[in-house]
């Protein structure tokens, strides 16, 4: 069971990534295999938003037993009328709120950190020496010139 | 043949997929929310955070006859006590159980604990040389309530089921250090400090509420009275007796007592016991709750060649114990309604150990909450809106030698432990492009407050260079507005981002002391999947800032008539290797680099050019489907050009370039852990 639905979230992710897909021809039935993409791609992406191990928990389920109908979530509409890829609208909104606070401490935001682990998006605003002046930094006395920052 | 993947550990390989996300969002995917049967049961165990308000007291009261109540040993008591009050913001933890009796009474044991409360300097108002007209003295008393724990009993009744209300009392115990410092510094001897554990009882009561499945929030008021105790001050100063004996000064011998009024925000995570029941589905919240908690602990230690102001030749070094914890609450509503809430604070050990400059910091740091809102009604559209704030639980006033266990933020995690309260509010809207492709764009606004920060008092009649001055540092406010476009093109997830900051002027005491550059700032991540095992991660940063206003020669600001702003550029490569289900291996490179000297006009110092490369790697593994650790390490080299040519010396003359060219090495490892509610 666990190696059917590691296959079916392969081949979903698969069709998901194709650059490839939108390129052929709109025949009937090539329509009807993009519809059926999109949505094995919708359902990649809702997994990948909610959770593998629900979702698996949940296909699994759905083999053995029926459950509740869950509630139809919108997606996000790009121009031309399909659903974004939830993945990436999440990563968008996501820096859309961490972005124009970064500078509310120190410390970055609450919300995460962007730009890598070691050394963070958040590095680049610790050279304000308001807030970060090293010991050595001495107002209106230019004799110390000894920070190491 | 592909990897298969378990149930169980999927949400690790989700990791591989898309680091970023677990980055920028640690453990933010929603857990499954089974429908249960509607019992209740408040009987388990569990551990939280807490942050709020706390209102203290502190009372000295003299024992003796010392050089901070009389001039002499023999000399009649002018001072007997002092008092300290304070009110500010802190945080802390709590674990505990409870066990539900029979009905609706419910008993339990709690400990808890939350970090300094008071932290208050004040004049004494005697000065030990009061007959030398010429050289005045203040003996300035500080108070510090480094923390406080208790471990209480708790009786509660289960009022609705979901709602409990709680007394509780106990045992409470402080760790009180108190000290004394003439001002202006001299070297009479008559400086002190001592620590001691204080004993004490607390009291109080409050509620917790069941958010969903096993996390609760609440609101708790407590007293707790840390009783008198001793504290002995001893100096090294010697006193003459009338019969001419030289004998040692007393001590600064006085009893100390704190009383402190707490105001706490609390939220519980439990299921460490038998877990508490899951409730049915909430009247007022019909959505879905999920919540993490990440604590770390991280460690750095660093070495180097030191600037002109190393009183000794031996290399400068120090090191750095630095542990935030992230707690963060998401609610669902399908369709309607996504809502974030976090918190984070944390607890620094700091100790600066080059010679001449030993100092230690040992306390909490700022703590920071947001909540954010996001609309999902509409298919074209999704608008944001949030506030983040930043709360002064830490300390940004370190007088005296103590401002030396600020380091450098490229040599450790932590550069400043305190600032101000800060309010920034944000609104954002999210837009799809097409189907692999977002757009968003989004701006805020920060009102920075103002903060206490040690400034150098130049008055010759007070010793010149003493660093105990109080600065009012207003940091002024800052615009962001920003654009991000995420894609994904094959195998490849792309993430950029081009910020642009608008700062207002600073002032000290009030004082318009310059205005920074607008800031350009664009980040770029791609990563990308080679198989079910190989993944990399790169990323960039780039910083451009325009020309500073720095005060100008006939008062007010002018724009600077040359950029003294760098260029900084961040990048790393992170290849990572998933070996199994629940055991991912990364290695990295990062590196910084600044590209000239920076002249900083409000501090009058030059940020020489530096490069800083450093190589590292983490294990990451899933010890259940709702926990994982990760342990990472690395190592820095730094190499900082000269500074300026400056004049050293007018007779003879003489200049060098200061600083002098410096190199460090660092090393950096944390551990960091993670659980989902």
């Amino acid at each position: 069971m666990r190696i059917a639905l590691a296959a079916g979230l392969v081949v979903a992710a698969a069709l998901m990534l194709s650059p490839t897909a939108h390129a052929q021809t709109r025949s009937a039935l090539q329509a009807q295999a993009e519809a059926q993409a999109q949505v094995q791609a919708q359902a990649q992406a809702r997994i990948r938003a909610k959770g593998e191990a629900l979702a698996l928990a949940q296909m699994q389920n759905q083999v053995q037993v029926p459950l509740p109908r869950l509630p139809e979530e919108k997606c996000l509409r790009a121009l031309d009328g399909k659903c974004v890829d939830p993945m990436i609208a999440e990563a968008a909104r996501l820096r859309a709120i961490i972005v124009p606070t970064v500078r509310v401490s120190f410390f970055g935001t609450p919300a995460g950190t962007i730009g890598g682990r070691y050394i963070p998006f958040e590095r680049l605003f610790q050279d304000d020496v308001t807030v970060f002046g090293l010991p050595t930094s001495v107002y209106s006395l230019p004799c110390c010139v000894s920070r190491s920052k | 043949m592909r990897r298969t993947l378990s149930p169980a550990y999927g949400w690790l390989s989700l990791g591989i997929v898309l680091p970023f996300i677990a980055a920028a969002n640690a453990a933010d995917m929603d857990l499954p929310t089974a429908p249960k049967p509607a019992a209740y049961s408040w009987t388990g165990c569990y551990v939280g955070a807490q942050l709020g308000r706390a209102q203290s007291r502190a009372h000295w009261d003299y024992t003796t006859s010392n050089p901070y109540t009389a001039f002499g040993n023999v000399e009649p008591q002018k001072n007997f006590g002092a008092d300290f009050s304070q009110e500010r913001w802190v945080a802390g933890g709590q674990a505990g159980c409870n066990y539900q009796l029979g009905g609706r009474w419910v008993v339990g044991l709690e400990a808890s604990g939350f970090t300094n409360p008071l932290n208050e300097t004040k004049d004494n108002h005697f000065d030990p040389f009061f007959n030398d007209v010429n050289h005045r003295f203040n003996t300035m008393i500080t108070t510090d309530v480094l923390s406080v724990t208790t471990v209480t009993g708790r009786l509660g009744l289960a009022v609705a089921p979901d709602w409990l209300v709680y007394g509780k009392g106990g045992f409470a115990a402080g760790r009180i250090k108190t000290y004394g410092a003439l001002d202006p510094a001299n070297p009479a001897g008559l400086d002190w400090k001592d620590t001691q554990w204080h004993t004490g009882w607390t009291a109080g009561g409050g509620f917790e509420y069941r958010l969903f499945r096993n996390v609760t929030i609440g609101a708790e008021y407590a007293y707790v009275r840390l009783n008198n105790k001793d504290h002995v001050g001893t100096v090294a100063a010697l006193d003459t007796l009338p019969s001419g004996a030289v004998v040692p000064a007393n001590p600064v011998l006085h009893g100390v007592s704190a009383d402190i009024h707490s105001v706490m925000a609390r939220i519980n995570f439990y299921g460490l016991g038998p877990a508490a029941a899951n409730v049915g589905q909430s009247p007022v919240f019909t959505g879905t709750f999920s919540s993490f908690a990440t604590s770390e602990v991280k460690f750095a230690s660093w070495t180097g060649t030191r600037g002109s102001n190393v009183f000794a030749g031996d290399p400068g070094k120090g090191y750095q114990i630095y542990s935030p914890t992230t707690v963060g609450i998401n609610y669902d509503l399908p369709s309607e309604l996504k809502v974030e809430a976090r918190f984070k604070g944390g607890y620094v050990y700091a100790r600066q150990q080059t010679s001449g400059q030993g100092a230690t910091y040992d306390g909490p740091v700022d703590s920071q909450v947001s909540l954010n809102a996001t609309l999902l009604n509409w298919e074209s559209v999704r608008p944001t809106f949030g506030v983040a704030m930043n709360l002064p639980t830490g300390n940004a006033y370190l007088p005296y030698n103590q401002r030396f266990a600020r380091m450098d933020t490229d040599l450790v995690e932590v550069g400043a432990y305190g600032a101000g309260f800060n309010v920034n509010p944000t609104a954002g809207l999210v837009f799809g492009l097409n189907q692999s492709t977002a757009l968003s764009v989004s701006a805020g606004y920060a009102w920075q407050g103002e903060f206490t920060r040690e400034g150098i008092d130049l008055a010759p009649e007070n010793g010149f260079g003493i660093f105990d001055l109080k600065r009012k540092v207003n940091p002024g406010d800052v615009f962001t507005g920003n654009a991000n476009l995420t894609t994904s093109i094959g195998k490849a997830v792309l993430l950029t981002s081009f910020a642009y900051m608008s700062e207002s002027q600073v002032t000290i005491d009030g004082l318009a002391t310059g205005r920074n550059g607008a800031r350009y700032i664009s980040n770029a991540a791609m990563i990308y999947q080679f198989d079910d095992q190989w993944s990399a991660t790169l990323n960039g940063s780039w910083s451009y800032q325009g020309k500073n206003e720095i005060p100008g020669l006939a008062g007010g600001l002018v724009t600077e008539p040359k950029n003294s702003n760098s260029n900084v550029v961040i990048g790393s490569i992170e290849p990572g290797y998933q070996v199994n289900d629940k055991l991912k291996l990364a290695v990295n490179y990062s590196v910084l680099w600044r590209d000239h000297n920076y002249y900083d006009p409000v501090e009058a110092q030059f940020v020489p050019a530096k490069l800083k490369n450093s190589v590292g790697g983490s294990i990451a593994y899933a010890i259940t489907p709702t926990a994982s650790i990760e342990f990472r390490g690395s190592h820095a080299w730094i190499r900082q050009d000269t500074g300026p040519l400056l004049v050293t010396s007018f007779i003879p003359p003489a200049a060098e370039n200061l600083p002098p060219s410096m190199k460090f090495q660092a090393w950096f490892a944390s551990i960091a852990a993670t659980g989902r509610f």
